[in-house]
C-alpha cells in the first residue's frame, strides 16, 4: 500500500492509489511544494499516521502532472538546493474538490457500517 | 487543464526526452538527498543512512521506470527502442535479414501479382450498370452449348420471351473498311442493334445513344470509341454530326463511348454501328453471326428465365426443322462468366500456386528464426533474469518480426508491381483485347493493403514462433550455455515436422507445375492434320461496294492467287473463308458472300 502506517514500503493499491492523489493534491492546493516536503507534510498532518513511500509517490506526482492537474517548476528549496516543486492548476482544484467530496461520502458510508452494532 | 497543454506535455516527454530524464535523476537524488539527511540526524553513521535510504527507495531505476511509464508515452518510446534493437539485431546477421527478407519477398510479390489479375478479372465490376443481371442467350448445339444465333432467330426470341427487360445483340462478324482520303483503311468495330448499350447500362460521354427504332430507319448511324475519338477525330465535340464511310456505306456519327467503356465479349472496336441487317447472312436462318446480351427482368431469376429460352428454342425448332435442327435447346449464362469464364480457373489455379508459395516461404523464415533463437536463448534468459518482463520480450520478437515482414511486404510490392507489368506485356495484344479489363493492372489501393495484412500476419507468425518457443524452454536451464532440457526435444521435433510441411508443399507445387507443363507441352504438340511450318496467312480486306456479286468475288479471289503466285519464294498459294483452326464466329471471320476478309494461305519455298 502506498500510503501505510509504519514503514512498509509496497506498490499502491487501486483503492488508496485514488487516496494518495486526494492527499497530494490537497497537500499542495495549500502552497508549491516539493515531493519530499509533500511526504513529510503528510505525515505530519496526519500525526505521523501516513508515510507516503518514495515509490507511489513520484509515480503518482507524475501523473498527476501528465493529467493536467499539477504544474512543475524548479526552485531553490528551503535548504538552498534545486527541486522541483509542485503547484495545483485549475483544473486540478476542481479534481480536489470533487475527490474531497467523494472522499466524504465514502468514508461516512464506511463509518455507518464499521460503527454499527 | 486544457487538452492542447496536455497535448503539448506529452509531446515534451516524447521528445525532450533527455531533459525530462535528468530532471527526474535529480528529483529522485534530491528525495535520498533529504533521506540520508533525516537518516544522519537521527543518528546513523552517513554509510549507514545512506545504505537505509537506497533501501528505504527500493531501487531508483525502477521508480525511475514507474514514473516514466506513468508518463504514458512509454511505450512509444520502447516500441523505437524495440524497433532499433531489431534493426541492430538484423544488422548483426545481414546474412540472415536479407534471407528472409528476400524470401519473403519473393512469396508476397508472387501473391500479390496473382492477386491483382484476380482483382482485376474477378472483382472488379464490369463499368456497365447493374451487371449482375446481364446474361449471354445462346442457342445450344451439341457441338457447342454456347452457339451464336441467326439474325431471324434472335428475332424470333426478342419477340417471343417475356423474362428480360432487354435482349440485343451484336455481330460476331465485325470489322469495317473504313473509306479515308487515302484509300481504303481495315478498322475494328462490329454492328449492334439498337438497344445494345441501352441494355449495358452505359450512356455515351458525348452525344446519344442509338433510338429504339433506329434498326429500322433509313438513316445509317455509328458511336465510336473514346480510343477512336482520340486518334481519329482528334478528341473534337464536332465529330457529332461527322460522317465516315464504312464498307461504303457512308454513317454519321451521333455519340462517343465513355473512355473505361469496353466490352470483352467481342474484343477492341473503334466503330459501333446499327444491325439494320445489312449482311446477307442476316437474311438466312442457318447463318448464325450474332451473339446476344440481355438483362433479366428484376425478380426473375436465371434459371427460370432459361426456362423459358428453352421452350422458345424448341418451339423454333419445330418451325424450322431444316435450319434448326440442332439448335432445340438455349443457354443463359451471367456476362461476367462469358468475360472471364475461361480464365477464372487459370487465376484460381495460379493464385492457389502463389499462396502455397507464400507458405512456403513463411515455413522457410519460420525455420530460420527458429534456427536464430536457438542461438539467442542465452540473450533471452539474460534479459528475463534482469527483469524483462514476458510482455516485453514478446514485444520484442514482435517488432523483430514486423521489421522482417515490413520490410519483406515493401520489396515485395515494388518486385510485384515489376511483375505486372511483365506480365501483362507477356499477353499478346489480341489476347488483351478480349481482357481489357487487365489493362489497368498495377499497384493500387487493394495490392498495397492485400500486401500490407500479408506481411502482417506473416510478422504475427514470425513473433509467435519464437515467443511459444522461448515459453517451452525452462530460463534457469537457458542460463547455462548449451544444456537442452526435454523441451528442446519437443521443439526440435516440431523444427522436423515444418521441414515435413515444407517439402510436402514443395512436392505440390512441383507436380502441379510438371503436369500444367506436360499440358502446354501436349497442346503444342497437337496433330492439326496439318503442317503449319512454312506456312504465312494473310489476311485481306476489300470494299465491298466494289465486289458486291459472287462473280466478282470469286474473279478476285482468283485474281489474288495469280498475283501472289509468281513472287520469289512462293510455293503454293490458297485461298479460305476463316483461317484453319480459327472456330466461325472468331473476331474476322468471313464468308465469301458477305464479308470484305478472306485469308491466304501462302508456301513459302523451303529455303525462305
Amino acid at each position: 500500500m502506498s500510503v501505510t502506517e509504519g514503514n512498509a514500503l509496497s506498490k499502491p493499491t487501486d483503492l488508496l492509489q485514488g487516496t494518495l492523489d486526494l492527499l497530494i493534491l490537497k497537500v499542495i492546493a495549500l502552497e508549491p511544494m516539493h515531493g519530499w516536503a509533500i511526504a513529510q507534510r503528510i505525515r505530519q498532518m496526519s500525526g505521523e499516521v501516513l508515510q507516503v513511500g518514495q515509490g507511489a509517490l513520484y509515480p503518482c506526482l507524475h501523473k498527476l502532472e501528465q493529467n493536467g492537474w499539477i504544474s512543475s517548476e524548479w526552485a531553490v528549496s528551503e535548504n538552498n538546493r534545486r527541486a522541483k516543486y509542485y503547484s495545483l492548476t485549475k483544473a486540478g482544484r476542481k479534481v480536489l474538490d470533487h475527490e474531497a467530496a467523494q472522499w466524504e461520502r465514502l468514508s461516512a458510508a464506511i463509518s455507518l457500517i464499521v460503527r454499527a452494532v | 487543464m486544457r487538452l492542447p497543454s496536455i497535448f503539448r506535455l506529452r509531446l515534451r516527454s516524447l521528445f525532450a526526452r533527455r531533459r525530462v530524464e535528468r530532471e527526474l535523476d535529480e528529483e529522485l537524488l534530491y528525495h535520498l538527498e533529504r533521506q540520508i539527511e533525516e537518516y544522519v540526524a537521527a543518528g546513523m553513521s552517513v554509510e549507514d543512512a545512506r545504505h537505509a535510504a537506497l533501501r528505504a527507495i527500493g531501487g531508483v531505476e525502477q521508480r525511475k521506470e514507474e514514473c516514466r511509464d506513468m508518463r504514458g508515452l512509454n511505450w512509444i518510446d520502447n516500441a523505437a527502442q524495440d524497433f532499433l534493437y531489431a534493426i541492430r539485431q538484423l544488422r548483426k546477421n545481414p546474412g540472415f535479414a536479407c534471407t528472409a527478407t528476400f524470401v519473403l519477398a519473393l512469396g508476397i510479390s508472387a501473391t500479390v501479382t496473382i492477386f491483382g489479375l484476380v482483382e482485376a478479372a474477378l472483382i472488379k465490376p464490369l463499368p456497365y450498370r447493374d451487371q449482375s443481371r446481364l446474361v449471354g442467350a445462346f442457342a445450344s448445339l451439341p457441338s457447342n452449348p454456347r452457339s451464336s444465333l441467326s439474325y431471324l432467330d434472335f428475332t424470333d426470341w426478342k419477340n417471343l420471351h417475356h423474362v428480360f427487360s432487354s435482349i440485343d445483340a451484336y455481330a460476331l462478324n465485325g470489322g469495317f473498311t473504313l473509306s479515308t482520303g487515302a484509300g481504303a483503311e481495315p478498322v475494328t468495330g462490329t454492328r449492334v442493334s439498337a438497344g445494345f448499350f441501352h441494355t449495358l447500362g452505359v450512356a455515351p460521354a458525348l452525344g446519344h445513344d442509338f433510338h429504339p427504332d433506329e434498326d429500322s430507319a433509313a438513316t445509317h448511324t455509328v458511336i465510336v470509341s473514346y480510343a477512336a475519338w482520340q486518334k481519329r477525330f482528334g478528341g473534337r465535340a464536332e465529330v457529332l454530326g461527322q460522317a465516315v464511310t464504312l464498307n461504303g456505306i457512308p454513317r454519321t456519327i451521333i455519340g462517343v463511348l465513355p473512355r473505361e467503356f469496353h466490352f470483352a465479349p467481342y474484343g477492341a472496336a473503334e466503330f459501333w454501328a446499327t444491325l439494320q441487317s445489312t449482311d446477307p447472312c442476316e437474311q438466312n436462318r442457318g447463318c448464325a453471326n450474332l451473339n446476344t446480351v440481355a438483362r433479366l427482368k428484376d425478380g426473375i431469376s436465371i434459371e427460370s428465365a432459361s426456362a423459358e429460352m428453352q421452350l422458345i428454342a424448341q418451339q423454333l425448332q419445330k418451325q424450322y426443322p431444316d435450319s434448326n435442327r440442332y439448335a432445340g435447346s438455349a443457354t443463359l449464362v451471367p456476362l461476367r462468366d462469358v468475360v472471364v469464364g475461361e480464365v477464372r480457373p487459370i487465376l484460381l489455379v495460379l493464385l492457389a500456386g502463389a499462396g502455397v508459395l507464400l507458405l512456403m516461404a513463411c515455413v522457410n523464415v519460420t525455420t530460420l528464426l527458429m534456427a536464430r533463437s536457438e542461438s539467442r536463448r542465452r540473450e533471452i534468459a539474460v534479459r528475463g533474469a534482469l527483469g524483462a518482463t514476458s510482455v516485453r520480450l514478446f514485444r520484442q520478437f514482435a517488432v523483430e518480426g514486423l521489421a522482417l515482414a515490413g520490410a519483406g511486404g515493401t520489396l515485395g510490392l515494388v518486385l510485384a508491381e515489376w511483375a505486372m507489368q511483365i506480365l501483362v506485356g507477356l499477353i499478346p495484344a489480341q489476347r488483351v483485347d478480349s481482357m481489357p479489363y487487365l489493362r489497368a493492372l498495377g499497384s493500387n489501393l487493394h495490392s498495397v493493403a492485400f500486401a500490407c495484412s500479408l506481411s502482417l500476419l506473416a510478422g504475427m507468425l514470425f513473433a509467435i514462433i519464437p515467443t511459444v518457443r522461448m515459453s517451452l524452454s525452462e530460463t534457469t536451464q537457458s542460463l547455462k550455455e548449451g544444456t537442452r532440457g526435454s523441451a528442446g526435444i519437443r521443439w526440435r521435433r516440431f523444427g522436423a515436422n515444418l521441414v515435413v510441411v515444407e517439402v510436402a508443399l514443395a512436392m505440390v507445387l512441383m507436380t502441379a507445375a510438371g503436369l500444367l507443363g506436360r499440358s502446354l507441352y501436349t497442346l503444342l504438340h497437337v496433330d492439326t492434320g496439318m503442317r503449319p511450318d512454312q506456312l504465312a496467312s494473310v489476311g485481306l480486306h476489300w470494299p465491298p461496294a466494289r465486289y458486291s456479286s459472287d462473280e466478282e468475288k470469286v474473279a478476285l479471289g482468283r485474281q489474288i492467287v495469280e498475283r501472289i503466285s509468281p513472287l520469289p519464294g512462293v510455293r503454293s498459294v490458297a485461298i479460305s473463308l476463316t483461317p484453319p483452326w480459327a472456330p466461325y464466329g472468331a473476331p474476322h471471320p468471313s464468308t465469301l458472300s458477305g464479308s470484305r476478309t478472306i485469308t491466304s494461305l501462302t508456301k513459302c519455298s523451303d529455303d525462305r
